[in-house]
């Protein structure tokens, strides 16, 4: 890592980084969320495809589409999990 | 589930005994006012907690010695598990150290707040009433939003949410699950298990201690012998729950953090 | 972790719908919240976080970057002392060749000049004793030619008396004048002159 460290402006001033900062660098952050929010993922998908699905039985008259609505919101919420962590 | 059967077959075995498995209403401590403005015990722990916090946080670490003294250690025990164990790692050398003093402090308060439950004559987690964790799921949700906008830019911000690269009418469903997820169920989800958890813990121990004192006391003595068993379960629970509280506090910290780190980042 | 926080939570939504306590609020649904605690709590927070943005992170970061700097600091320290060591000892060196190269520089100067000083001194010596012999000759020489002179005065007066004595009269003028006795050494040196008997 070579970037500015926090607090330091670049081209700025001609000051070495201090010895903290110097033990602080070289972390670059992780990109990956944790398997923790996966979670959001999963839900997020039966959620919002099934209540869509819901509000369009609604709309149409029909009762059979919150179903597939989940259903298919869960294969899209398994589609993006695999997107964001099985695919490095 | 495992509690709800539980509570269910004690309902009803002890229905004709006048035995009342707890209910969410056990949550509910007004001390003073009504409606939604009443000050709940709840509250008063808050402010306990903050006060408490604050105090010791101040006084342990006035002295800023380069070798500390045992206050001090255990101050820094904690601040280097938040900074170094999550902030870093997560967000990375560059911005960590602006969202340390807003991790540290979601780590510190919900770590007291949650141990709160085990700890008597408290024994009440305060993020089992919901206000609490959406209170700060709601700061986390601005500063991470925030943070991402003017980093990147609104149009930018929002178009780095989306993984490049896939098929195109894929793109059709990903786009609205991917926004969806962003804006509602990440925070939805950071609230709701931290409180699920907390109140699910306290429901569970209060079930086992009230259980096991109505078998105790109403009960025959082929309950009575049972009730130990549910007095020894609350233990074991207590121990649990300890850890469970550890753990929540921690994953929140680390979801904030991450997601701040995902706001900011530059890649996706 | 939050499914068994879920699962009973969804039984509490159905049951505590249409429970009422004396205090409306009593029976949300748990997954409402009371406006007053949410409120409450984002104050709280505000606070907390101040306090420690304030007062905590700064001491904390401040006790952090003194203990890296003494840390750093020391090994600096330790290195410097090195460095400075190896200086003295490589300056010690260096003095210490300077004055071995000093010594036999002195060494060899001194020889050099002892050289010098015997050549010189026999150089004097040897033009003192040329000069002696010089002066010796010299002298000898002309204690050698005043010698010739007198002894040449002598024989031509000797000559001229020996002469005067057979003839009876006084030569010695005309000898002088007619420069005979001169004449006569002269062709004696030169041999011309061969000894033969006196006749008559």
């Amino acid at each position: 890592m070579s970037g500015p460290l926090p607090g330091e402006k670049e081209g700025g001033d001609e000051r070495g980084p201090t010895p903290l900062e110097r033990k602080d660098a070289g972390h670059p952050g992780q990109t990956t969320p944790p398997m923790w929010d996966a979670l959001s993922y999963v839900l997020a998908g039966p959620l919002l495809f099934g209540g869509v699905a819901y509000l369009l039985d609604r709309w149409v008259g029909t009762s059979w589409l919150v179903l597939p609505g989940v259903l298919i919101g869960m294969a899209v919420s398994l589609y993006t999990v695999w997107v964001r962590y099985g695919r490095q | 589930m495992s509690l709800s059967l539980v509570g269910l077959a004690l309902a009803s075995e002890g229905e004709s005994e006048g035995f009342h498995a707890p209910s969410p209403e056990e949550f509910y401590w007004p001390i003073f006012g009504s409606g939604d403005w009443t000050f709940t015990r709840p509250m008063l722990m808050m402010a306990l907690s903050v006060l408490i916090l604050g105090v010791l946080l101040v006084t342990l670490t006035k002295k800023a010695a380069i070798v500390p003294g045992k206050g001090q250690w255990m101050v820094e025990q904690a601040y280097d598990f938040v900074r170094n164990g999550i902030a870093r790692d997560i967000i990375g050398s560059k911005d960590f150290l602006k969202y340390t003093p807003l991790l540290f402090s979601l780590f510190t308060l919900i770590l007291l707040n949650n141990l709160f439950g085990i700890i008597p004559p408290i024994q009440y987690p305060t993020m089992s009433r919901i206000g609490f964790p959406i209170a700060l799921t709601l700061i986390v949700y601005a500063v991470y939003h925030i943070a991402g906008m003017r980093r990147k830019g609104v149009g930018h911000y929002l178009s780095g949410m989306i993984p490049k690269g896939l098929p195109k009418p894929i793109y059709a469903l990903i786009i609205p699950l991917e926004y969806a997820t962003y804006f509602i169920i990440r925070p939805l989800t950071l609230a709701l298990r931290l409180f699920g958890n907390m109140f699910a813990g306290h429901m569970l121990l209060l079930l086992f201690i009230m259980g096991g004192e109505y078998m105790l006391l109403h009960g025959g003595p082929g309950l009575k012998v049972v009730s130990v068993g549910s007095f020894l379960m609350a233990l074991i629970f207590t121990a649990f729950e300890a850890l469970i509280q550890f753990l929540q506090a921690y994953i929140f910290t680390l979801l904030a953090a991450t997601y701040i780190s995902d706001a900011i980042s530059e890649e996706h | 972790m939050h499914l068994t926080g879920l699962a009973p939570l969804v039984t509490f939504v159905a049951e505590t719908e249409g429970t009422a306590g004396g205090d409306p609020v009593a029976g949300r649904t748990p997954i409402l919240p009371l406006w007053g605690e949410l409120i409450f709590g984002i104050i709280a927070f505000a606070i907390l976080y101040w306090v420690v943005a304030k007062k905590v992170v700064p001491n904390l970061e401040k006790a952090y970057a003194a203990r890296a700097a003494a840390i750093e600091g020391g090994m600096a320290q330790a290195e410097e002392a090195q460095a400075a060591a190896d200086a003295a000892k490589a300056q010690y060196e260096a003095q210490l060749k300077d004055a071995r190269t000093e010594a036999s520089k002195i060494r060899e100067d001194a020889r050099v000049q002892g050289t010098q000083i015997v050549n010189e001194m026999r150089g004097q010596a040897q033009a003192e004793a040329t000069r002696i012999t010089d002066a010796a000759h010299r002298q000898i020489e002309a204690e050698r030619s005043q010698a010739a002179a007198s002894l040449r005065g002598e024989v031509g007066r000797l000559s001229t008396d020996l002469a005067s004595k057979i003839v009876g009269e006084s030569l010695h003028d005309e000898a002088r004048q007619k420069g005979i006795v001169d004449r006569f050494l002269a062709e004696l040196e030169s041999g011309d002159l061969k000894p033969q008997k006196v006749e008559s």
